[in-house]
C-alpha cells in the first residue's frame, strides 16, 4: 500500500515537472486566451508570433450560453492575458471558469484582464434608469453585439496590441505594427461591405433575436423589431401576429437569423411575412467558410446583397 | 461557530460600503454594495396515503439569500441564508458563509469559512437546483436532510494529468447533521474529480469522495436516539454524463447521473448503501423531462450483534422512482409538477407523491457551476 502510495506521489510530482518544462519552453510567447472566435482571430493577428492564443466559447455555439466544461478553466489557468467580450455577454460561463482555473494574473483589475468592450466608444442600448427582467434577460450595460461591426473589430486590436505591450514591452513595436497593418488592410474592405450590404437598407428588416443592432447601425439598415422581443424569452403568439402585421405592411423582404436562432420557428415567421429567411454568421466560424472575421463579412455582406437583390427583382 | 462567522462576513461585506463612500457629506453610499439575489421555492403537493401535513398543502419549502462580493485584492466572499418552515416555525441556516482567496499561488484554490463540503454530485447542490423537489433518500438519509455544510477549509488543486482533474481536500469542525460537532475531533474528507471532454458538446466525470468525522451519536438511529459513538467514514463515487447540443441555443440537452453513498461507522457492523441515478432531457427549448430512481438498503453484516448492541436498529430497505416535467420560461423562474413514488419494501409501507413546484430567482445570482 505505502509502495503504491509512492509510486502515484512520485508520478505525480513528475508530470508536475514535465508540465513545468514545457511552460518554460512556451514562456516567451505570450498565452492569450480569448472568450470569443472574433477575438482569438483579432489576437492572432496582433499577437502574431510572438503569441499563442487559445479560444473558449467554439463558433457554432450561441455565447451567451456556453457549458462552462471544467477543462475550458484549465485553458484560461495557462493564460497570461484574457481578452473577453464584456457587457456582461459572457456572465453566464466566465465567473465560473474564472473560479475553477485559480489564475491571479487574470483577475478584474490585473494587466492580464483585458474587457475589449472598452475599445468600443459608443455602447448601443445602454438602459437608462432601472432595468427590469420583465423586458427579458437584458444586457444592463449595453448591447454587447459590437464586434459586428468591423470598424469595433478595428479599435479592439489596437486596444490588444497596447495591453500585449504592456505585458511584453520587447515585442511591443511588433504588437502594434501588427494592429496597423490589420487597420490598414480592413480599412477599405470594410468600405467595400458596407458598398455591397447598405443595398439592405432599402426596406425594413425583422430580425429573429436582438443582436444585430451594430451591424444596422454601421449599414444603415432599418431593423423594424426582433421576433424574440424580450430577450431569452419566447415570443408570444400575439406579438408575432403582430409582428406579422407590421412587416407585411412595411415591405420587408428579410428575417435576419443567427445561426443558432431557432431557424424552424424564423423560417416560419419570414414565410408568413413573405420575407426570405437569411442567416448570418454571428461569429467567425459560426457557420462554413467563416473562419476569419475579414471572411464574416465577406459572407454577411454577399447574403445581405443578396437577399436585396432578391427583393428588387 | 456559524453565528460568528456571519457577523464576521456581514461586517466585512459591510466594509467596502462604508469605506467606499461617493457621498462625503451624507456619508451613505451604495457604489460597492455586493451582488445580491434571492431564490424561492413554493412548493404544493399532496400524498396518497399519508396525511402528514408536511405532505399535504401548499407552503414556501425554502427561500435562500445571497450577497456575493469582492472583498479586496486578496478575497471574495460569499454569504447564503436559507430559510424553511419549521415544526417550530420558521428555520435559518447558513449555508454558506466564506471567504475564497483570489491570490494564492501555484493554481491553488482555498475556502475558509462555512461551506458545501464537496462530497458527491448532489450535497453540494442548492435547494433550487435540484434536479427533483426532494433529495434522493441516499443523500437525505446517509448526509443529512440539510447536505453537507461545514465549517472550516477547503484546499483544491487541479492535478497535472492529461484529463481535468480536481482534487480538493478539507478540514472543518463536523458541525454537520451526520457529524458531532461537539467533539473537539476535526472532520477531514476529499473529493477527486476526474472530467474527460468527450467531444466540444459531452463530457464524462468520475468522481470519488471521503469523509470522516466523529459520527453524529444518532446517526443511523430510526427514532432519532443516541445509540453510536467512535468515528464515521462515509465514501462516495459518481458518474455523470452531460451533453449540450450547439445546434442552436436551448437546443437539445441530456445530463445523466449516478452515485453511490456508502457510511461506514466504526462502531456498527452495519454495511449501509444508498444510491440514485437519474436523467434529464431537455425537449423543447423551455421544457425538461426528468426520471429517476434510487434506494437505501441498511444492512447488518450480523444483525443479531447488531440488535444485541444496538437494540433501536431495523433493517431498512426503501426504493423510490420519480418523475417530473419542468417549464423553464426564463432563466430565472422554472414551474416543476412531479410525481414520485417511495416503498419501504420491509415495512411494507409505500406512498405516492404529486407536487407543483415554482422556482424563481431575482436579482443578481451567480451562474451555477456545471
Amino acid at each position: 500500500m505505502k509502495r503504491n502510495l509512492a509510486k502515484i506521489v512520485l508520478t505525480l510530482v513528475a508530470a508536475s515537472l514535465f508540465a513545468a518544462t514545457g511552460a518554460a519552453q512556451a514562456a516567451d510567447r505570450l498565452n492569450v486566451v480569448c472568450t470569443l472566435t472574433d477575438l482569438g482571430w483579432l489576437a492572432q493577428q496582433v499577437g502574431g508570433d510572438d503569441a499563442q492564443v487559445e479560444v473558449l466559447c467554439p463558433g457554432a455555439y450561441d455565447p451567451h450560453f456556453l457549458p462552462a466544461r471544467p477543462s475550458l478553466a484549465r485553458t484560461l489557468g495557462k493564460a497570461d492575458l484574457l481578452c473577453y467580450n464584456g457587457l456582461d455577454l459572457e456572465v453566464g460561463w466566465l465567473p465560473v471558469l474564472m473560479d475553477k482555473a485559480r489564475n491571479p494574473r487574470v483577475r478584474g483589475g490585473e494587466p492580464g484582464d483585458l474587457d475589449c468592450s472598452r475599445a468600443v466608444d459608443r455602447v448601443l442600448e445602454v438602459p437608462a434608469g432601472a432595468v427590469s427582467r420583465a423586458e427579458g434577460d437584458v444586457h444592463p450595460y449595453g448591447n454587447p453585439h459590437y464586434l459586428l461591426d468591423p470598424r469595433n473589430g478595428v479599435k479592439v486590436a489596437h486596444l490588444m496590441a497596447e495591453r500585449m505591450a504592456q505585458l511584453r514591452p520587447e515585442a511591443a513595436d511588433r504588437f502594434r505594427r501588427r494592429a496597423d497593418d490589420l487597420d490598414a488592410d480592413l480599412a477599405p474592405r470594410i468600405r467595400a461591405w458596407h458598398d455591397a450590404a447598405s443595398v439592405a437598407g432599402a426596406h425594413p428588416l425583422v430580425i429573429h433575436t436582438k443582436q444585430w443592432e451594430y451591424l444596422a447601425d454601421w449599414l444603415g439598415l432599418q431593423l423594424l423589431d426582433a421576433v424574440e422581443n424580450r430577450p431569452g424569452i419566447a415570443p408570444s403568439p400575439k406579438h408575432v401576429d403582430e409582428l406579422i402585421g407590421r412587416a407585411t405592411a412595411a415591405g420587408v423582404v428579410e428575417l435576419i437569423a443567427a445561426p443558432w436562432n431557432h431557424l424552424d420557428a424564423a423560417g416560419k415567421a419570414a414565410s408568413r411575412m413573405n420575407a426570405a429567411l437569411v442567416v448570418l454568421p454571428a461569429a467567425v466560424d459560426s457557420q462554413p467558410d467563416t473562419g476569419t472575421y475579414p471572411a464574416m463579412f465577406d459572407v454577411i455582406a454577399a447574403r445581405l446583397a443578396a437577399g436585396a437583390k432578391g427583393a428588387q427583382r | 461557530m456559524r453565528a460568528m462567522l456571519t457577523i464576521a462576513l456581514a461586517l466585512v461585506l459591510a466594509a467596502g460600503a462604508v469605506h467606499a463612500q461617493s457621498s462625503t457629506v451624507t456619508g451613505i453610499s451604495s457604489k460597492f454594495n455586493p451582488a445580491i439575489s434571492v431564490n424561492a421555492l413554493l412548493l404544493g403537493r399532496t400524498a396518497h396515503a399519508s396525511d402528514d401535513p408536511a405532505l399535504n398543502g401548499f407552503d414556501l419549502q425554502e427561500s435562500e439569500v445571497q450577497f456575493t462580493s469582492v472583498v479586496d485584492p486578496y478575497w471574495k466572499a460569499n454569504l447564503i441564508t436559507a430559510f424553511a418552515p419549521g415544526e417550530d416555525g420558521t428555520e435559518v441556516e447558513i449555508e454558506v458563509a466564506s471567504l475564497e482567496s483570489r491570490t494564492l499561488p501555484g493554481g491553488f484554490g482555498l475556502r475558509v469559512g462555512q461551506n458545501h463540503l464537496p462530497f458527491g454530485k448532489h450535497a453540494p447542490l442548492h435547494t433550487h437546483q435540484f434536479p427533483f423537489v426532494d433529495a434522493p433518500l441516499a443523500v437525505s438519509t446517509f448526509l443529512g436532510p440539510e447536505g453537507l455544510s461545514d465549517a472550516g477549509l477547503q484546499l483544491s488543486h487541479e492535478l497535472p494529468l492529461p484529463w481535468y482533474a480536481d482534487l480538493t481536500g478539507y478540514v472543518g469542525s463536523g458541525n454537520t447533521d451526520i457529524l458531532d460537532g461537539g467533539s473537539r475531533q476535526p472532520a477531514w474528507g476529499a473529493r477527486l474529480s476526474n472530467l474527460f471532454d468527450l467531444s466540444m458538446e459531452s463530457t464524462f466525470e468520475l468522481g470519488g469522495s471521503w469523509l470522516r468525522g466523529p459520527v453524529a451519536h444518532d446517526y443511523l438511529s430510526l427514532d432519532g436516539s443516541d445509540v453510536l459513538s467512535g468515528d464515521l467514514d462515509v465514501f462516495g463515487a459518481d458518474a455523470t454524463w452531460k451533453w449540450v447540443s450547439s445546434s442552436r441555443t436551448r437546443g437539445p440537452a441530456a445530463t445523466v447521473t449516478a452515485e453511490v453513498v456508502l457510511p461506514r461507522p466504526d462502531a456498527s457492523s452495519q454495511r449501509p448503501v444508498g444510491w440514485y441515478a437519474y436523467g434529464q432531457y431537455r425537449i423543447a427549448g423551455y421544457w425538461w423531462l426528468g426520471l429517476g430512481v434510487g434506494g437505501i438498503d441498511r444492512r447488518s453484516a450480523d444483525p443479531l450483534v447488531d440488535a444485541a448492541d444496538f437494540g433501536l436498529f431495523h433493517w431498512e430497505k426503501a426504493r423510490e422512482s420519480k418523475a417530473n416535467v419542468t417549464w423553464v420560461p426564463s432563466e430565472f423562474s422554472a414551474v416543476r409538477l412531479e410525481v414520485a413514488r417511495f416503498d419501504d419494501r420491509l415495512g411494507d409501507t409505500s406512498d405516492t407523491l404529486v407536487s407543483l413546484q415554482f422556482n424563481f430567482t431575482i436579482g443578481s445570482h451567480p451562474a451555477h457551476l456545471y
